[in-house]
């Protein structure tokens, strides 16, 4: 049962979050030397105004948040993010925006079963759908690709943990959760779990927890600048027509693979403001280009991705279909699990640029990744928890193996079509 | 094996030496604190959880749900001894 409410340990709380000039002062001087650098470098000409805004509004916002007291910290923290809303997007957008998430509120608050709360919900995402396939002409289409950005995923994932809650939900943990201000500026959000957000609040000491916010945005700006470098290097043409070598090849293909930085750059970096604000929340990759095998892979990259579908999918199908034997149901769950993120993906693609994807090379990258991590898992299974562990050399070959492996899946997934990536791939045909 | 006594320590102690033995031998015991994040702090993927809930199922003769087995119960030793408890009153 989850206890969403905020309050149960303020005590404990209050006592994390004890003012202290130095370390405010020493955490803003970070902060201002993150921003400096991301207006130095240009970022925002890259990834856009909206997401310069809600840094800054975020870094200005953290500097008068610390100062208040545990009571009012996160209605403060909601009223910075719906008020900056209508700044940093189209007001009619926010405001019918904040409509459609009380309706929802309303929706999971209500005193109904849960299948009814579910339809219902469904009910209201449709003239949404119709909305983003059609276009409506006095709506602007950035609304619909909000609404995709912060109720595609999470909505979800709320209505699951309300089933199970003990009271009935509040309306300051749903707007804390669906309306979190870095998500203004950067739509391709990630998965954040409403349970691992509610209990991160100020679950370690405040200091602690802004400072690691910084060392994210930190990592994340590392990782952006490397992905504008990659981005704007003529050297590394992705042009078929362009590669006549097998360097060139290999070039484009690491280059390929390694724009997921811009991902997981953005990721790192909204993550640590959230941290600001006191939530405590865990990294979103782990050293991906590090992974040994494709299951470690799995873990390493987007792992909020991960967590929504082991919640979502996995547990449920493997809870479902155990007494028809573990290894069986671990695999069968696996695999719905990739049909799950090749559709959500696509409805995703949907709500972004309006276009549902359906590309042969996008169908074939989530079935082969996905048999592969089966293949992987049924292995790990088999040797089960007894293998010694690898050596320094197995290891180091694994991961050379699994970068490879996962540039050449890329450079597939990335392609517009087969076609087009068997001409990347024939090099030599080139002239 | 029996059921092991109810007493909230007691099955921490116990969850705790199965996470050592299971997931972080050589790791000196001290380090694995009743409130380390298991999930969150990546010492547990979810086909590890799968291990732990098998194991808390059969040590203490309970059934876990679907929904049981996430970060919100699963993250820390505290949790899973708190889950076992109340599990174990009903």
């Amino acid at each position: 049962m989850i206890d969403a409410s905020v309050t149960a340990d303020d005590a404990a709380r209050a006592a994390r979050c004890r003012p202290h000039a130095g370390k405010w002062l020493l955490l803003l001087a970070q902060m201002g030397l993150a921003l400096a650098a991301f207006r130095a470098f240009k970022l925002h000409e890259l990834f856009g105004e909206g997401f310069w805004r809600v840094s800054w509004l975020a870094v200005a916002g953290f500097a008068l948040h610390y100062w208040l007291p545990l009571r009012l910290k996160e209605p403060a923290s909601i009223a910075l993010s719906l008020g900056a809303l209508p700044f940093v997007v189209d007001p009619l957008a926010a405001a019918l925006l904040v409509a459609l998430g009380l309706a929802f509120f309303a929706i999971g608050r209500a005193a109904l079963p849960q299948r009814v709360r579910v339809a219902l919900a469904l009910l209201l995402a449709v003239p949404c759908v119709v909305g983003r396939a059609r276009g409506v002409a006095w709506l602007p289409d950035e609304l619909w690709v909000l609404v995709g950005s912060l109720f595609l995923f999470r909505l979800p994932i709320w209505l699951y943990d309300r089933r199970h809650m003990r009271a009935p939900p509040r309306l300051s943990d749903f707007l804390a959760y669906f309306f979190m201000l870095p998500n203004w500026g950067c739509l391709l959000f990630p998965v954040v779990d409403f349970h691992t957000q509610r209990k991160s609040f100020l679950a370690r000491d405040h200091h602690r927890i802004a400072q690691e916010g910084v060392a994210s945005m930190a990592r994340g700006l590392v990782q952006l600048l490397l992905y504008m470098r990659l981005y704007y290097a003529q050297e590394w043409s992705a042009d078929p027509f362009e590669i006549t070598s097998l360097g060139a090849l290999l070039l484009c293909m690491a280059r390929v693979y390694l724009l997921y930085l811009r991902l997981s750059g953005t990721f790192h970096f909204v993550i640590g403001l959230l941290h600001l604000f006191g939530y405590d929340l865990p990294p979103t990759h782990r050293s991906w280009l590090l992974a040994s095998s494709l299951t470690d892979f799995w873990r390493r990259i987007n792992i909020y991705w991960k967590d929504f579908m082991v919640k979502l999918v996995w547990f449920p199908a493997y809870f479902r279909w155990r007494r028809s034997g573990d290894m069986r149901a671990q695999l069968a769950a696996t695999a719905l699990v990739f049909v799950a993120t090749w559709f959500l993906h696509a409805a995703q693609t949907f709500f972004l640029t309006g276009t549902f994807l359906l590309r042969s090379t996008d169908v074939a990258f989530w079935s082969l990744l996905g048999l592969l991590v089966i293949g992987n898992l049924a292995l790990e299974l088999r040797r089960g928890g007894g293998a010694p562990a690898p050596t320094p050399l197995r290891r180091a070959l694994g991961t050379a193996g699994t970068l490879a492996l996962l540039t050449v899946l890329w450079s597939m997934w990335n392609a517009r079509s087969f076609a087009d990536w068997f001409d990347l791939l024939t090099w030599w045909k080139v002239g | 094996m029996s059921p092991a006594p109810d007493d909230p320590k007691t099955i921490a102690d116990e969850l705790r030496r199965f996470l050592l033995a299971e997931f972080l031998p050589g790791e000196d015991p001290a380090n694995l604190k009743d409130d380390t994040p298991l999930r969150t702090g990546g010492i547990l993927d979810s086909v590890a959880t799968l291990k732990v809930v098998s194991f808390v199922e059969q040590r203490w003769s309970i059934e876990i749900d679907a929904h049981e087995a996430g970060v919100e119960h699963f993250d820390r030793i505290a949790d899973i001894a708190a889950l076992v408890k109340r599990k174990r009153g009903k």
